[in-house]
């Protein structure tokens, strides 16, 4: 019968085996640009700079906006409503960027890992945010025609085909970003055709979450 | 302690036998080993400018190297293969004498290959010799859930036993 204090002895063999075996090789490892993973962390951070700039450059449009057509309230609500939703995807890259910034390899394993789970989640949350731009559909030919033409439409539109958009938003699309937020959980990830809308990431999102849930067992003591 | 790569080579050198257990322990493939050690290496760099003399290097190379291994594993199925633009390995391998490879060796690789990737870090960290409270620290558990689940992987490995001894 093995008992795991004996275990140590047959490890000491595999590592005397693995000393035999194994060779650096520190000649090419001198010769080798060994700034790769930092480089790569660098773009990371600057794409995810450039997609939170995006972000709010578009809030500060909008809630401009909604100042320049102040007090006509449509025009307001519009502006008003299209920030909230760039500054809420905003708050989402900051947040996806901080995760990104506050990588760091030499941390705890528990604590790198649950960070690199996080991240890989944080596309659900694009996701879910993305879905709650469909009830602002009339938002977006209030803006196109303002923007474009400098015409409001709602002064000069016929307000029985607006006041039907307007219900249909709320009656319609407003249950369906609903629907669709519930929908795109981690917990669908598996599915086909949460899959394709994941464009075929669907198994990391499910592993990323099994092992976040693992990682918690872990931690409790559980497993 | 200079940041230089010649200084990173010593470093390297002196605590390379953890990189290759962590790398021989996570992966099987001798390909995936050496894609291992590699990103481990260039993991190392990249974090040794910032390397908090407070912790000793070796515990800041476990922490390192488990954290690629662990993530290395995961994204084995979905991953490229041979990511970095290197064309010579940072690493050879030998051959081995698998005739060599004793019984008793087989059954501990069966054994680790059984736990999960946490627990196998956990276990590593056993064998190497670490006290409860430096595998806590790495971890970043409590000293207690460290005791607990060594009992715990210590009835797994006598169950086992008694299986193949039935």
């Amino acid at each position: 019968m093995i008992e795991l204090e004996n275990l140590r002895t047959i490890w000491t063999g595999i590592d005397q085996k693995l000393d035999r075996n194994w060779k650096l090789n520190l000649k090419v490892i001198r010769q080798t640009n060994l700034n790769q993973v930092r480089r790569k962390m660098t773009q990371l951070i600057w794409v995810k700079g450039f997609t939170l700039a995006f972000y709010l450059l578009f809030t500060l449009l909008f809630a401009g906006f909604a100042v320049a057509n102040w007090p006509i309230p449509h025009l307001v609500a519009t502006g008003a409503l299209f920030a909230l939703w760039t500054l809420a995807v905003s708050v989402a890259s900051i947040h996806e960027l901080a995760l990104v910034r506050s990588l760091d390899y030499a941390e705890p394993v528990t604590v790198l890992q649950k960070k690199l789970g996080q991240l890989r989640l944080t596309i659900i949350s694009y996701l879910r945010l993305g879905v709650w731009v469909l009830p602002l559909n009339f938002g977006f030919i209030i803006l196109f025609f303002k923007v474009l033409w400098g015409v409001d439409i709602v002064a000069v539109g016929d307000p029985a085909w607006m006041i039907g958009n307007i219900i249909f938003s709320i009656v319609v699309f407003v249950p369906l970003s609903l629907w669709l937020h519930r929908k795109l959980s981690p917990e669908n990830a598996y599915k086909p055709w949460m899959n394709r809308v994941l464009g075929g990431n669907g198994s990391q999102i499910t592993g990323a979450l099994a092992f976040l849930k693992e990682i918690e067992k872990f931690e409790r003591g559980e497993e | 302690m200079k940041r230089d790569k010649e200084t990173f080579l010593h470093v390297l050198e002196a605590h390379k036998l953890i990189i290759f257990k962590i790398s021989n322990t996570y992966c099987h493939d001798p390909e995936d080993q050496k894609d291992l050690v590699q990103e481990v290496i260039f993991q190392l760099w990249s974090s040794f400018g910032a390397y908090d003399e407070q912790y000793k290097l070796s515990t800041w190379i476990y922490r390192i190297a488990l954290n690629v291994a662990i993530s290395f594993y995961r994204k084995s199925s979905t991953r490229q293969k041979h990511l970095s633009a290197v064309d010579v390995s940072f690493v050879q391998i030998a051959q081995e004498d698998t005739q060599e490879t004793s019984e008793d060796v087989k059954l501990l690789r069966h054994f680790i290959d059984q736990l999960n990737e946490l627990n196998r870090a956990l276990m590593i960290l056993y064998l190497d010799g670490h006290s409860h409270e430096e595998i806590a620290g790495i971890l970043n558990i409590s000293k207690s859930n460290v005791g607990t689940k060594m009992n715990r992987i210590k009835n797994q490995l006598k169950k086992q036993f008694n299986n193949i001894e039935a």
